[in-house]
């Protein structure tokens, strides 16, 4: 017993690493570089809070302790931030593996875009409205172009500003030597021979402890689940504001669903040779087709609108009236689900040998009821509660988002509506850490319960 | 029973003709022009021009063309009005319609909405044949993808096991460096040729991904059979099983610890454009745990059989064993699993475009007629119960299949 134990927590380990990892994995994959998208063009203007702000959230750092990349990308690819000038970087050396004349092509245009700026205050930018014209389509170029990588765009970026530097005057001469060694700079990274094979040559380079990852995991265990992208405030702390409502909706509809499912599976069981049984049956088999949010609009449209019945309000609030429909529409599928089981459970203990006995000993109905037959079809709906706790924290995103509720499951909708990834991190790896616990919570019970269960598992896992 | 059973055939079949043919029952372009002596069916090329003009519902100019003769699909196509009409209306009131005057007009019964109109004017009833078509290939897709996921992991886990599968300790060190240039060469150096292929077309998409997936079984092989070449040292030699099937089953709890929508909603996030291929990837990788460990059951209980048994002692491959023993055998209970995701695919699919993600902003499905409902208009009934019925009815139908084939099981098994 204590060896099983030991070995299911040793196994529970594991999986919450794998689990934060999985969950880290697939934020990181996203592509947009937040700082960009939340100063927008501000942030070439105010370069002293992006690099703040980069700092305060690692995204300066590696991602992972080490990184699988082709030999021709340098270590310090991710410091490209705007996924935009990423890719169009990333395919320039996927055709020609050339990061040095690639780089020396990005300083150039930084060199160039930097000298509009000392332009900025000209004379003659005042007082000559085309060779404002041309300062400002040059500026305007001079920021969009990192951003591209198809030869043909780019040669019709250089034809344009090419001309347009012809007809200019004082101004556009200034630019237009910068101007020359970019495009210089640009011609090179694709002359021949191009050293094509190092895209091929795989390189793994170690970043050490100062990577995303690692301090992104730290924090969790000091109780730091990072800030949010959004509104800067402690992820943690904001999803304790919106935890309340959540749980509310979610305990009520609990206490609702185990007792109605529990009762009335039970009772349909028991009296399932009664005609109202075998319909209810098919009623429950209709009802479990119907999706949970399409009930909970015919909810809104009977109960909510004011050309029929306009008994409850529409969204929810803290009184007993705003409580009603969400809570209905909450519980209704699941409590289908819980009768059917219990149903199906009480049946088959129904014709066990331990019930025919207890009725041969003269033991009368109820107390059969209550103390053999509940006990025993509860056993197996431990298993079915382990993702209890997560439902409590993420609650019913539909149902939330359908009642305007304000909880978790909103929060969840936003946070991945506007690519808040602390938020998401934090909400994808909590629910997974708080189901697993389940898991291993019910494992447990069911050993202690059930000792056939630890025999089972010692022989499935044992090497021989 | 069987009355039962033949609602639902019929029906799903009606789904699925609908869905199929969605291009003549309700459409913006007509299937059958004739024009000067000229034949032209736009539906099946819809970028036909008729002297410069597009023959198209929503360009008004085709009406002062004198076309001999035009057949309009049978219904008013989904968005045919939504110029002239940006209004609900209801499928028993009085339709109208604005001329080219602006005058307020009764619409001509031909084109009446049958189950009314969107918030946006748009035919409810063209709205559900589109919804029905993209529930079709959304189901198509998702399939293939969690099947195959499912079928290989389940099928190794089970099969395999933790000791089936032994190899040199070398070439066991040796797969974890494989599985790196497997993944570099097959995925990595290929990403862009994927990315491109994928935008293009989904079926050249398919392709590549079939090939990066070969070139990483490929390399993977490769580097674990080179090890063998390297027999002096004893402790490299010694044979170790690979626990395949504690790897499988530790893959399926975790992701099954995140509840279903989470999952859903943050696996949206990876796809940055919308479109019906995004919802068919969003819910094909976070839906095959259920076959999988289906799967994986079926072909335990299955490999203790003896005829598996004698097969082993006849010196058939693993592989034979398990895709010409074991699977075949385990049909039965794995269309029980499809059909059950193709349920839940349905309904996620639903869920996903309720909540607008996933789904271009100008796709119409069953789902998002019902977001509409949901975000001002809740008294709008036919756009609840119509689209809702829907999906709650597709539902009945695979669930009464799926009765029907249990049965069948326990009679096959008594």
């Amino acid at each position: 017993m204590l060896a099983y134990l030991l070995k299911r927590l040793l196994y529970f380990i594991p999986g919450l690493l794998l689990l934060t990892l999985a969950s880290f994995y697939i934020c990181a994959n996203v592509n947009e570089d937040p700082i960009s998208m939340k100063l927008g063009e501000n942030e070439s203007e105010n370069p002293q809070q992006a690099r703040y702000l980069r700092e305060k959230w690692h995204l300066d750092k590696p991602l992972f302790y080490f990184s699988l990349s082709a030999l021709s990308e340098p270590d310090t690819f991710f410091k490209i931030y705007n996924h935009f000038e990423k890719s169009a970087a990333s395919r320039m050396l996927a055709e020609t593996g050339n990061w040095e004349k690639i780089e020396n092509y990005r300083k150039k245009v930084f060199e160039w875009q930097a000298l509009h700026k000392h332009l900025q205050n000209d004379s003659l930018l005042q007082n000559d409205s085309l060779e404002n014209e041309i300062y400002l389509y040059s500026k305007e170029q001079s920021s969009q172009l990192l951003r591209r990588y198809d030869k043909a765009e780019i040669q019709a970026v250089f034809d344009s500003l090419n001309y347009r530097y012809l007809t200019g005057l004082l101004t556009a001469h200034k630019l237009s030597y910068a101007f020359y060694k970019v495009q210089q700079a640009y011609q090179e990274i694709y002359l021949k021979p191009i050293p094509i094979e190092k895209n091929y040559i795989p390189k793994i380079s170690f970043n050490g402890f100062q990577n995303r990852y690692h301090l992104w995991l730290m924090g969790i265990f000091r109780g730091d689940w990072g800030t949010s992208y959004e509104t800067q405030m402690p992820v943690l702390e904001q999803i304790k504001s919106y935890l309340p409502s959540s749980l509310l909706i979610s305990i009520l509809s609990f206490i609702l669903i185990m007792i109605v499912g529990i009762s009335l599976g039970m009772t349909m069981a028991i009296q399932h040779q009664k005609w109202w049984s075998r319909s209810m049956m098919v009623i429950l088999f209709m009802l479990d087709a119907i999706p949970n949010f399409w009930v909970a609009i015919m909810l809104l449209f009977l109960f909510a609108n004011p050309d029929i019945l306009a008994i409850f309000p529409p969204h929810f609030d803290y009184s007993f009236m705003g409580l009603v429909l969400p809570v209905l529409a909450y519980s209704f599928g699941k409590t289908v689900n819980l009768a059917q089981f219990i149903y199906q459970i009480t049946l088959n203990l129904l014709g066990s040998d331990f019930i025919r006995t207890a009725r041969a000993k003269g033991l009368t109905e109820s107390k059969i009821l209550f103390t053999h037959l509940l006990k025993n079809a509860v056993i197996p709906l431990i298993p079915l509660l382990s993702g209890f706790p997560a439902a409590l924290i993420s609650g019913s995103i539909l149902m939330e988002y359908i009642f305007s509720v304000g909880g978790m499951g909103e929060q969840i909708l936003t946070a991945i509506r506007q690519n808040d990834m602390p938020m998401v991190m934090a909400i994808f790896t909590f629910t997974g850490f708080l189901t697993m616990l389940g898991f291993l919570i019910s494992d447990i019970l069911l050993a202690i319960l059930d000792p056939r269960i630890h025999k089972n598992f010692a022989t499935s896992n044992s090497p021989s | 029973m069987r009355l039962k059973l033949l609602f639902a055939g019929i029906f799903l079949l009606f789904l699925l003709s609908m869905a199929i043919f969605e291009p003549y029952l309700a459409n913006d372009l007509p299937f059958y022009v004739k024009y000067k002596n000229k034949i032209y069916y736009p539906v099946n090329q819809p970028n036909t021009k008729i002297e410069g003009i597009k023959i198209n519902a929503r360009n008004a100019n085709w009406r002062e063309m004198k076309t001999k003769e035009i057949r309009w699909a049978l219904l008013t196509p989904y968005g045919i009005h939504k110029k002239e009409s940006q209004t609900y209306a209801s499928p028993f009131g009085i339709q109208t319609f604005k001329d080219s005057t602006g005058k307020e007009r009764v619409l001509p019964s031909r084109y009446r909405h049958l189950l009314g109109t969107d918030k946006y004017g748009g035919d409810v009833f063209a709205g559900i044949i589109h919804g029905a078509r993209i529930s079709l290939s959304v189901v198509l897709g998702s399939l293939a993808i969690l099947l195959s996921i499912g079928i290989f992991l389940g099928g190794i886990a089970g099969y395999l096991g933790n000791n089936k599968w032994k190899m040199q300790r070398g070439s066991y060190y040796a797969l974890f460096l494989g599985l790196f240039l497997g993944y570099f060469y097959g995925f990595y150096v290929r990403s862009y040729d994927l990315m491109d292929s994928f935008a293009s077309s989904s079926l050249l998409g398919v392709l590549n991904l079939i090939i990066s997936l070969v070139i990483f079984f490929f390399i993977i092989f490769l580097v674990i059979s080179i090890m063998r070449f390297f027999p002096s040292i004893p402790f490299l030699n010694q044979e170790i099983s690979v626990p395949l099937d504690t790897l499988v089953v530790k893959l399926i709890e975790i992701k099954s610890a995140i509840p279903a929508m989470v999952l859903l909603l943050t696996f949206s996030i990876l796809f940055s454009e919308k479109g019906v291929s995004t919802l068919i990837f969003i819910i094909g990788l976070s839906s095959w745990t259920g076959v999988a460990q289906l799967i994986r059951a079926e072909v335990l209980k299955i490999s203790n059989m003896q005829f598996i048994e004698a097969g082993k002692s006849l010196g058939f491959s693993h592989f034979r064993i398990l895709y010409h023993h074991i699977l075949p055998n385990a049909i039965l209970p794995l269309s029980i699993a499809a059909l059950q995701s193709i349920s839940s695919i349905i309904v996620a699919e639903a869920a996903l475009s309720f909540l607008n993600i996933g789904l271009a902003p100008d796709e119409i499905s069953w789902g998002k007629m019902l977001s509409m409902a949901r975000e001002s208009d809740i008294d709008k009934w036919w756009i609840i119960v119509f689209p809702g019925g829907m999906i709650s009815l597709t539902v009945i139908s695979i669930y009464q299949i799926i009765q029907y084939f249990n049965q069948k099981g326990k009679q096959g098994n008594a």
